[in-house]
């Protein structure tokens, strides 16, 4: 098992966000995590990542056979795994160039790998700007700094295509895209997807399914998954709406 | 403070054995005797003006300085110096303690007519030219280290660019220092540029040799109507030492000034920088950069006279305090009742590293007429956190993240210089002095000799 997820409890300023989280995901797969707004998938994505504003209250989650919670911020992206985050952050003056080269330096240095040389380097970036149809220069544009919603997605998705991690979690990369942007970025996750990664796909819409095929869908709500099954979950959420869900959920409560 | 006093008056009885060699500098000698007896008169100011500040630099100046009576020779300097910006582009003019050391003539005249090289000489060619230049620093500012600059220099860079010649070459001008005994050293230098003359120039404050040293220095310079002028400091000084820089420009109309003050390591540093609007559609853009950390203490002080009509200025100062440094920034703009259609802006951006580190920054806009566009904002803050996660959440280590990001922060600056060999230099010393590589060293900055790679590059060029 890539990812294991047991019983997770999170909360942030002594609200409880999470409450019994589980989820097992392995090699090869895709998943989906649908839920309506607020219900805690992006502070899912955000432990993982190890932001450390949230409380962990009970629960673990294991890594590659490894407790993710003894890891640093830098240790887990070393160890392969990308947040595709829903709100990337600007930053000026940083090149997205210089930026890819430090975080691809560091990580091959963590797994013993000799470093790529500037014209090594400079070569996979042609090659992974072309898995999002970029064409600018990113040694000239400063990360995410005045970028459209639909160009931070993409340089998301570009990064991951230079780190080719091994588990990568999409959080709402389709909100806010347009059709063509939405099928540039979904192309490229699938040219990304191999026998040995896994991706898990959080989206509030069915929309971006179409283009990225799951192998399993799961419903958040209320702080835990509340109902799984494969791609046909997500048409039937996209034809009842989470009312359907949350009915369901309310009834099986009393 | 009293000790101080009785210092500078041996100070002046020294420096009268150096007026006796040249008895034809007797208009000169006048003007500063007057001028020292000014400066025994009046307490001194700016030592007083700022609490915390006087009092932190007390024990800086109860050193027992002297004077350097006689000029260096510049054999002693082949083996001690090199710089890295030189090359084949750029011409070098080294002072060291004080004294203009000349390789060829204390005078360089270049073929399209430039002349650069040693004030005292150029006092002694052309008196009648050089010498109300001298007369003209006035006790501004109610700055005593200006006055003490007047009573005492006995030589400096004089710089003479003739009406429409465009300089090709930039000039590199350093203040060098080598000595053990406590040094006072008060440069006094002179640029001229005739009406659509143009020139970039670097100015270095450096030390090639630990010494405790009080560096005076007081530039002025003159931008005829249509002139260009790219002015770089450099500053790069050892803990202990104290430097007052003082820079005074006056520009005609149409002429533009383009100022970048970088201060990398300073024991206490204060730079002046003043600039008079004359003529209509004269621009300032003045820049600073300060890197400083340990106890280290810098302050920049502007002053932006607008005097004509329809001129704009520019100032961007941005700095970095780390541990238990002090950094403060005094912007002053004046828009004058007859200078409509003004445009003048400030920025002063900062980011302090620890608790310890101490930064203040004070905007002062005084405007006598409604046709202005002003603004002012400052600034002073830590890395961003989100930021930081981001560049954590690639793989990145916290140590790198955070060079990353002050990188960025310093090369809105550093970007802005205009010679290439000293802008690549300029981003290098940065990079350096973020990691904690550049101590003020025994040999120049500029040398970087020991090019040794670097464990991770900063930037790549495409
Ligand atoms: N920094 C924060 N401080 C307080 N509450 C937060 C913070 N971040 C998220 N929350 C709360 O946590 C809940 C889940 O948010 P989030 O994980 O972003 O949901 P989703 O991504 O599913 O829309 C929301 O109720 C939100 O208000
Ligand atoms: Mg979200």
């Amino acid at each position: 098992m890539l990812l294991k997820i047991e019983d997770l409890h999170v909360s942030i300023k002594g609200k409880e966000i999470l409450k019994g989280f589980n989820l097992n995901v392995d090699r090869g797969e895709v998943h989906a995590i649908m839920g309506p707004n607020g219900t805690g998938k992006s502070t899912l994505a955000s432990v993982i990542a190890g932001k450390d504003i949230y409380d962990i209250t009970r629960g673990s989650i294991t890594y590659k056979d490894k407790n993710l919670f003894n890891l640093s911020v830098e240790e887990r992206a070393r160890e392969g795994i990308f947040i595709g985050f829903q709100y990337p952050v600007e930053i000026p003056g940083v090149s997205i160039a210089n930026f890819m080269r430090a975080a691809l330096n560091e990580i091959y240095r963590y797994k013993g790998i000799p470093e790529l040389t500037a014209a090594q380097f400079l070569r996979l970036m042609e090659e992974k700007k072309k898995v999002v149809e970029l064409t600018e220069k990113l040694s000239e544009r400063s990360v995410n700094e005045g970028f459209s919603g639909g160009e931070k997605k993409r340089n998301e998705i570009f990064q991951m295509a230079m780190l080719d991690p091994e588990l990568s979690i999409l959080d709402e990369t389709d909100s806010g895209l347009d059709i063509d942007a939405l099928r540039i970025v979904a192309n490229g996750v699938n040219q990304l997807k191999k026998a040995s990664n896994a991706t898990i796909v959080i989206t509030h819409y069915q929309r971006l399914l179409d283009y990225i095929i799951p192998d399993k869908v799961h419903v958040l709500y209320d702080g835990k998954i509340v109902k799984s099954g494969d791609k046909t979950l997500a048409i039937e959420l996209e034809e009842k709406g989470y009312e359907w869900i949350k009915k369901e959920y309310e009834q099986g409560k009393c | 403070m009293d000790g101080f006093i009785q210092n500078m008056r041996q100070c002046f009885e020294q420096h009268r054995a150096i007026s006796l060699t040249e008895p034809h500098l007797s208009e000169l000698h006048a003007l500063q005797a007057e001028a020292q007896q000014h400066f025994l008169q009046t307490q001194p100011y700016c030592l007083q003006s700022k609490k915390t500040t006087s009092s932190s630099i007390e024990h800086l100046l109860q050193r027992n300085y002297g004077l350097q009576l006689t000029p260096c020779t510049y054999d002693s300097l082949d083996s001690v110096f090199h710089c890295s910006i030189e090359n084949r582009n750029t011409a070098m003019f080294v002072l060291l303690n004080g004294w203009y050391l000349y390789r060829h003539s204390a005078l360089t005249i270049f073929p399209d007519g430039v002349v650069a090289g040693s004030l005292r000489a150029a006092l002694k060619q052309f008196p009648e030219w050089v010498l109300p230049h001298l007369k003209e620093t006035e006790y501004v500012l109610n700055n005593d280290m200006v006055t003490l600059n007047k009573a005492l220099f006995y030589d400096g860079f004089f710089i003479y660019v003739p009406d429409n010649v465009i300089a090709d070459s930039p000039l590199q001008m350093v203040n060098l220092v080598r000595t053990t005994n406590p040094l006072l050293i008060p440069n006094r230098d002179i640029v001229i540029l005739g009406k659509n003359a143009s020139l970039k120039m670097a100015h270095c404050h450096d030390t090639i040799q630990h010494g405790k040293t009080l560096i005076d220095d007081v530039t002025h310079i003159h931008l005829g109507d249509g002139a260009s002028l790219h002015y770089y400091k450099i500053e790069n000084k050892e803990h202990d030492s104290l430097l007052f820089d003082h820079v005074f420009v006056e520009q005609g109309a149409g002429s533009r000034l383009y100022s970048g003050t970088l201060t990398f390591n300073a024991g206490h540093a204060q730079n002046y920088l003043s600039t008079n609007l004359r003529g209509p559609h004269a621009e300032a853009r003045l820049n600073g950069l300060y890197l400083v950390d340990k106890k280290q203490q810098i302050q920049n002080h502007v002053f932006v006279n607008h005097i004509a009509p329809d001129c704009k200025s520019h100032q961007l100062y941005k700095g970095i305090a780390d541990e238990e440094a002090t950094a403060s920034f005094h912007g002053h703009i004046l828009v004058n009742e007859h200078a409509t259609r003004t445009e003048a802006y400030q920025s002063s951006k900062n980011i302090t590293l620890t608790n310890t580190a101490h930064v203040t920054t004070q905007p002062f806009l005084e405007i006598y007429t409604d046709d202005v566009q002003c603004s002012h904002g400052a600034t002073i803050g830590q890395l961003n956190d989100d930021a930081l996660f981001y560049l954590r959440s690639r793989g990145i280590c916290e140590y790198h993240a955070r060079m990353l990001l002050m990188h960025a922060f310093t090369k809105e600056i550093t970007d802005t210089i205009d010679i290439h060999s000293l802008r690549d230099a300029m981003t290098e010393l940065v990079e350096k002095r973020l990691r904690g590589e550049l101590q003020s060293c025994q040999n120049c900055i500029l040398c970087c000799n020991d090019k040794k790679e670097l464990p991770w590059q900063m930037d790549i060029k495409i």
